[in-house]
């Protein structure tokens, strides 16, 4: 008997409802809002992850990323579902900012002796954003040396987290950092690959940080900068809201949020401050 | 160098105001914003928010009040917020209009009362309401309202909503609004514009 290719069951099994079903639940668990206009992408990564637990339906595959003790599926799906693309130096001109305006506002607010400036890259992916704030600092803020300054950096992708903190980066990933950059704070491991050195990777604290859990956000305060770019997009109105109420509450009055190029938070809330400095357009919660 | 490991998990800086029970009265406008955000996800917080903002002068308290009402998602939020929609302030009346666009599954059965409302006002946000809410059900209640809608300035927002839909069969209704008002030609003008939007779509 002529053997048949085995029939692709793996779309027949999940349906139109199915996807909604998943839609409504994610966007619950991380504010990401998708449509059925990603329908292609969402079925093959539910399809994967299925396969990978050997479940025979949707309902199956749901129950477990529901009710696992630890949540390792959740944590799984999550890790296939998002888009990490980002690279070193992206928008640099927000750092200009940062280097250039910000860091001396908030500075020239604290006790040198007594209050560390406190930076948050969020989300940071693979690495890129938070070495490239650090580095930033360190190459070009003339005050860098009188002052404690902390860098978090959060994502809500493990694997992804995983990569910034080893700090190694493909060759070409590293295209945009000139090359004396690349000599004093990247160590080449091989003829492919860079490592950020040590003394850079130990100074950023990576951690896991879903901006839409209310109680991981509580956590986070007292901090004077925040990077948020590239990850509103994927929201949806009601949850960038609730992402920018939350900053206002992780930032120190006179804080300062900056977005992606594509954001614009005058489109998201009103409460904070636009504030136009030549280098970039920022937001700033109000001192009083 | 002046990069520090942050101290992970280390101790924030105290929030000596966190250990007083947040209350929606308080002077301070920041506490009344805790404890607006203490009631979120509280089905039973519809009916003191909404108060809260009839009087609530502070936009930061406003805004979060309004995002607990719009993250309930329920027949009851939504209900309670469009009563803001015949607010005299103008700021609150948007705010009230944003928040049952967040709400499209609950907003859309509000139309029918809100379109048979006597104030216009409310018969305008009625119809912005619809238009953001862009779904088949919203379209039809626009072209029903349009077919017996008096008052000039409605209609006008019904011209423009309605050319923004994908229904051709709105045109009837749209040059009956022209006739009825021929004395206006900002109307005249509104449906003209609309009866090509919907040609061309
Ligand atoms: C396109 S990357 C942006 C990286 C960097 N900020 C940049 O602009 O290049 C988007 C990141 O958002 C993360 N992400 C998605 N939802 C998140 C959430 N709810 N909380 C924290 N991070 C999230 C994803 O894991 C992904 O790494």
């Amino acid at each position: 008997m002529a053997s048949s290719p085995a029939p692709d069951i793996g779309s027949a099994r999940i349906s139109a409802e199915d996807v909604t079903v998943f839609c409504d639940f994610f966007y619950k668990k991380t504010g990401i809002s998708m449509d059925a206009s990603r329908r292609y992408f969402i079925d093959r990564r539910l399809e994967e992850r299925m396969a990978a637990n050997e479940c025979r339906s949707f309902r199956e595959y749901l129950s477990l990323v529901k009710f696992q003790p630890g949540g390792a599926e959740m944590q799984a799906l999550i890790n296939e579902m998002t888009v990490n693309e980002t690279y070193f130096f992206r928008e640099d001109y927000q750092f200009a900012c940062l280097t250039k305006r910000m860091l001396d506002e908030i500075a020239d607010r604290k006790d040198p002796r007594r209050e560390r400036i406190r930076i948050w890259s969020v989300p940071c992916s693979t690495g890129e954003e938070p070495y490239s704030i650090a580095i930033s600092i360190l190459e070009n803020w003339p005050r860098a040396s009188q002052y404690d300054i902390e860098i978090i950096a959060s994502d809500i992708d493990t694997r992804a987290l995983g990569r910034a903190r080893n700090g190694i980066y493909q060759a070409r990933a590293l295209h945009r950092v000139p090359q004396r950059v690349r000599d004093t704070y990247f160590r080449k491991i091989d003829s492919e690959s860079w490592q950020v050195v040590q003394d850079l990777r130990d100074s950023i604290d990576f951690g896991i940080v879903n901006v839409s859990d209310p109680v991981q956000m509580a956590r986070m305060r007292g901090i004077d900068v925040i990077f948020c770019r590239n990850l509103l997009i994927y929201f949806d109105d009601l949850s960038r809201r609730q992402t920018a109420e939350n900053f206002f509450d992780a930032l120190n009055p006179g804080g300062f949020v900056a977005l992606g190029h594509s954001e614009s938070m005058s489109r998201i809330s009103p409460i904070f401050l636009p504030r136009k400095f030549p280098e970039a357009l920022v937001h700033q919660r109000p001192l009083a | 160098m002046g990069l520090m490991k942050a101290r992970s998990g280390s101790a924030l800086p105290a929030d000596h105001s966190a250990s007083e029970a947040p209350r929606l009265d308080h002077p301070q406008p920041m506490q009344r914003r805790r404890a607006v955000q203490a009631l979120t996800g509280d089905p039973d917080s519809v009916a003191p928010l909404v108060e809260l903002l009839r009087s609530e002068g502070d936009n930061l308290v406003r805004q979060a009040a309004f995002i607990a009402l719009a993250s309930l998602n329920s027949e009851r939020a939504a209900r309670g917020v469009s009563v803001l929609l015949s607010d005299a302030d103008a700021a609150l009346r948007n705010g009230a209009l944003e928040t049952l666009s967040a709400m499209p599954a609950h907003a859309g059965a509000l139309l029918e009362p809100l379109g048979r409302d006597e104030d216009p006002d409310v018969r305008i946000f009625a119809v912005l309401l619809a238009s953001e809410l862009q779904d088949d059900a919203a379209s039809t209640w626009l072209l029903r309202l349009a077919e017996h809608e008096q008052d000039a300035n409605v209609c006008s927002n019904l011209a423009e909503a309605l050319g923004g839909t994908d229904r051709p069969e709105a045109v009837p209704a749209l040059e009956a609004i022209g006739r009825r008002f021929p004395d206006e030609p900002f109307l005249a003008f509104a449906v003209e514009t609309a009866v090509q939007r919907l040609r061309e779509a």
